[in-house]
């Protein structure tokens, strides 16, 4: 321990979804914990995402049970933390383009039904029942009674502010320089800003920019940044009455090639404003937004509802998702490096998961019994 | 994909010279406007209803409009009016929106000549209907031909609030107060500045001559701080100032109004140049953030160059000089002419913002809203419109941990409207400023993104299926 440095329990390294709820939830186990954040709270891909929680896009297995146990958390959360972060539960659909869609839909509710997820597939008219404004063609639809949505950046702050009341040491503006190891290889603190914080363990929420922190420890962290672009429109009238995904969205998450891929995404927020997505490219972190991806996604929305059209769009931005190549996260300790652990690479899945990864990385620094084995989330699977 | 040499995005003073120097040089620039006829918010022309019957009496700002506006329809460019300009991508391609359609633009050039827009700041009230900006006023009175109210008021500070409170007058509006923050004793410390700024003068007389005519006088170091009424604004409070421009307790004073047009300098539209990463420098008085220019009007971004107040207010003879050059270099850049011919045509403009700047910096100097004045904004007060956020929410954001405008936007909203903060923007980069004890170039700017004006979806998807 250097003198006048600051002493903690556990150094959080960023301030997104991820990173607050780890702070939130250590403080909760009574851990002292200092959060570091470059930037200001959900200025990273938390502030550039949509706020869906979803648990039917997810292969049963381990990405499954993560969901169930995340969708379970947020509905805790949300009357735990200071402040309204506009969760509802208003459920959600995915959509069929063509019949064959209608197929997979079909499969998919089946198989979600035996994992006791809330899931019913919807079709002729009672498509248009659940969803008046749906283009005449579309087959019919699935749709998630369960699945919610809330305000990503709101969530972060809230999640920030409810683990500083509980005496955590919040600080945004204040990048990592470098982490510091002692003689056995263990963490032992970190430089960030012009100070040192003195402490046995780091958690690395750093979303897409993990691999740089992993670097300071030696760590050789797999998580590689995925572009999605995220229309925004004006308060607009409820033109979709759930949330909405087409049903190929599931395929573009699952496909590794490096071209743009668009898929209709609809949240309508509880602000008024819609958000409409997704795209998903590999590009590194080139933040340029590109007027392919910002017309192919209008282009899919309207096609499913065509009533979209005369809604406006007054803002669109890029974000960061950080992509693991299996698509689970990356939790808990790495054996490497006593001391350091990871919470991060949940791709477009962190707003959702963020608060139960956050509950179950605590869970583990703290040396507790985890609601479900961690094993498969561990970055051992890499090799690492 | 359309492409073009030169794009020009402005038709106020600086885009029209940009043009017109281009066109000289043997190009056809594509200017584009979303006003339905070119001028710019201080040549903006009436409908074609309206016919005026007396040019003369117009005055020397008028006349110069109108002499621009026949040079640009002589020169051999293409304009295109009623179009926003919604992004800004990669490669100058522009994305352009007109009558519900949306189309690309790709340019070898692009001239930005965006303008600006005034600047309220905000105080208990003035969300009411009937209060508005001192250019809200003026395009009402100007292309309408509409009086904002029976009973006007007027406050503000700097040179936009003569013409404007001339122009209500001309179109016989009842004036009831027009308030000037700034005292004229300050004024004499900087006449030295005005020594051959003789045309300011003729300027200046066009303005104050109907005032003296109908009798309005003008109270100096004083401002609206309050508007108030029930569901529209029936009277204000006014103050006097003190030489931070604080209002003095005590000397509050009730007038009725229907109408109150509030504007102190002008806030800048660096959208585009934000989202073509150009340099932007803060110069207080100049309008704020401005895009960074050398002295060929080039930005920090090859091929792209920018010009008028978009770079720091000037007024619009600056504005068109510095349209001029931008528009030759332009020309240089895409090889029309070369390096020495560019440099010979630019000369005498050059000459001549040496002589107008002296102007514009006692300008900037004499009329910056002071300190004081942002005590006006209480923490009820609404400051952005759009998502409703108050000055006590953005301060609570603040003590949460935000220290600069992404922050405070993230946990407030503030700047994800309609406006996409073009509106709060300078007043939140203000509060953030003083709460933190920094300077207001040191809390950032929100981030420039597209989409820079509204577009409508379904404009968006007909492109996206031509696409693909």
């Amino acid at each position: 321990m250097s003198p006048g440095s600051i002493v903690v329990d556990a150094v959080v390294v960023g301030g997104g979804i991820v990173g607050t709820s780890t702070a939130y939830h250590l403080t909760k186990m009574g851990a002292r914990v200092a959060l570091l954040e470059r930037g200001a709270i959900a200025s990273g891909t938390s502030g550039a995402c949509d706020g869906q929680i979803l648990i039917a896009d997810r292969h049963p297995g381990p990405e499954l049970e993560l969901g169930k146990l995340a969708a379970r958390r947020w509905k805790e959360l949300a009357e735990e933390l200071p402040f309204d972060v506009e969760y509802e539960v208003n459920g959600s659909t995915l959509i069929a383009e063509v019949d064959d869609d209608l197929e997979v839909l079909k499969k998919l509710v089946g198989n979600l039904q035996k994992e006791s997820v809330e899931a019913e597939l919807v079709d002729g008219p009672a498509a248009r029942e659940l969803e008046p404004k749906l283009a005449e063609d579309i087959p019919g639809l699935a749709f998630f009674p369960g699945h919610g949505q809330v305000q990503p950046q709101l969530a972060s702050w809230a999640m920030a502010e409810a683990a500083r009341m509980g005496g955590a040491d919040i600080r945004p503006y204040t990048p990592v320089k470098r982490i510091e190891k002692d003689d056995l290889g263990r963490v032992s603190g970190v430089v960030a800003g012009e100070e040192m914080f003195s402490t046995p363990v780091v958690v690395c929420a750093a979303g897409a920019w993990s691999s740089t922190i992993g670097e300071m420890v030696g760590v050789e962290v797999p998580v590689v940044p995925r572009r999605g672009h995220i229309l925004v429109s004006e308060p607009a009238p409820a033109i979709i009455k759930h949330a909405a995904m087409e049903a190929s969205y599931t395929r573009t998450i699952d496909a590794d090639a490096s071209a743009l891929l668009v898929a209709c995404v609809i949240e309508h927020t509880k602000s008024g404003p819609m958000l409409f997505g997704s795209s998903r490219e590999f590009i590194g972190f080139d933040g340029n937004e590109q007027m392919a991806a910002v017309t192919g996604i209008a282009a899919r929305a309207v096609r499913f509802f065509p009533a979209l059209a005369g809604v406006q769009i007054v803002r669109c931005y890029t974000g960061f998702r950080p992509y693991t190549e299996d698509h689970l996260p990356i939790l808990g300790a790495c054996e490497a490096v006593p001391g350091f652990y990871l919470n991060t690479g949940h791709e477009g899945g962190g707003i959702c998961m963020g608060p139960v990864s956050g509950m179950l990385v605590a869970q583990i620094v703290m040396g507790k019994e985890t609601a479900i084995p961690m094993d498969p989330y561990n970055i051992a699977r890499f090799g690492a | 994909m359309r492409g073009v040499g030169l794009a020009i995005v402005g038709a106020g003073p600086a885009g029209l010279s940009a043009a017109i120097a281009a066109s000289k040089c043997g190009l056809r620039p594509v200017v584009i406007d979303e006003n339905p006829a070119p001028g710019g918010q201080i040549y903006r022309q009436l409908p074609q209803e309206f016919q005026v019957e007396h040019p003369e009496t117009l005055g020397l700002t008028y006349e110069k409009g109108q002499r621009l506006l026949a040079r640009a329809y002589d020169a051999n460019i293409e304009l295109k009016l009623g179009t926003t300009v919604w992004g800004l991508f990669e490669n100058l391609i522009l994305g352009l929106e007109s009558e519900g359609r949306a189309e690309s633009l790709q340019c070898g050039a692009l001239v930005l000549a965006t303008g600006g827009y005034d600047r309220a700041i905000p105080f208990p009230g003035w969300t009411l209907p009937g209060v508005m900006t001192l250019g809200g006023a003026q395009t009402l009175v100007k292309s309408q031909r509409i009086l904002p109210g029976k009973k006007i008021i007027l406050s503000g500070a700097g040179p936009f609030l003569l013409p404007v409170t001339s122009q209500l007058v001309e179109a016989g509006a009842n004036i009831v107060a027009v308030l000037e923050a700034s005292k004229p004793m300050r004024w004499l410390s900087k006449a030295g500045s005005l020594w051959g700024q003789w045309e300011r003068f003729r300027e200046g007389w066009d303005y104050v001559k109907p005032l003296l005519r109908a009798r309005v006088g003008v109270r100096f170091g004083q401002a609206v701080i309050e508007a108030w009424g029930k569901g529209k604004v029936e009277g204000v409070v006014t103050a006097s100032l003190d030489d931070d421009w604080h209002p003095i307790a005590g000397t509050e004073q009730t007038i009725l109004a229907d109408a109150v047009a509030v504007g102190y300098g002008f806030s800048l539209n660096t959208q585009l140049s934000r989202l073509c990463r150009c340099e932007h420098e803060f110069r207080k008085g100049y309008g704020g953030w401005t895009v960074k220019v050398d002295r060929r009007q080039a930005t920090s971004v090859a091929k792209v160059f920018a010009a008028g107040e978009t770079t720091g207010i000037g007024g619009s003879d600056i504005a068109a000089a510095e349209g001029s050059i931008a528009g030759y270099s332009a020309a240089e850049a895409l090889g029309a002419i070369s390096e020495q011919e560019a440099t010979a045509r630019r000369a005498p403009y050059l000459e001549r913002l040496r002589k107008l700047r002296p102007f514009a910096r006692m300008m900037a100097d004499l009329f910056s809203p002071r300190d004081g004045l942002f005590d006006i904004t209480s923490p009820e007060t609404v400051v952005c419109r759009c998502e409703e956020v108050t000055a006590a929410q953005v301060h609570q954001a603040i003590d949460n941990g935000a220290n600069d405008l992404t922050g405070v936007k993230s946990r407030t909203r503030a700047g994800m409207g309609m406006c996409q903060g073009r509106v709060c923007g300078a007043s939140v980069a203000t509060l953030v400023a003083r709460r933190t004890g920094r300077e207001q170039d040191e809390v950032g700017a929100f981030t420039g993104r597209p989409i820079v004006k509204p577009v409508s979806m379904g404009a968006l998807a007909e492109m996206g299926r031509g696409e693909s």
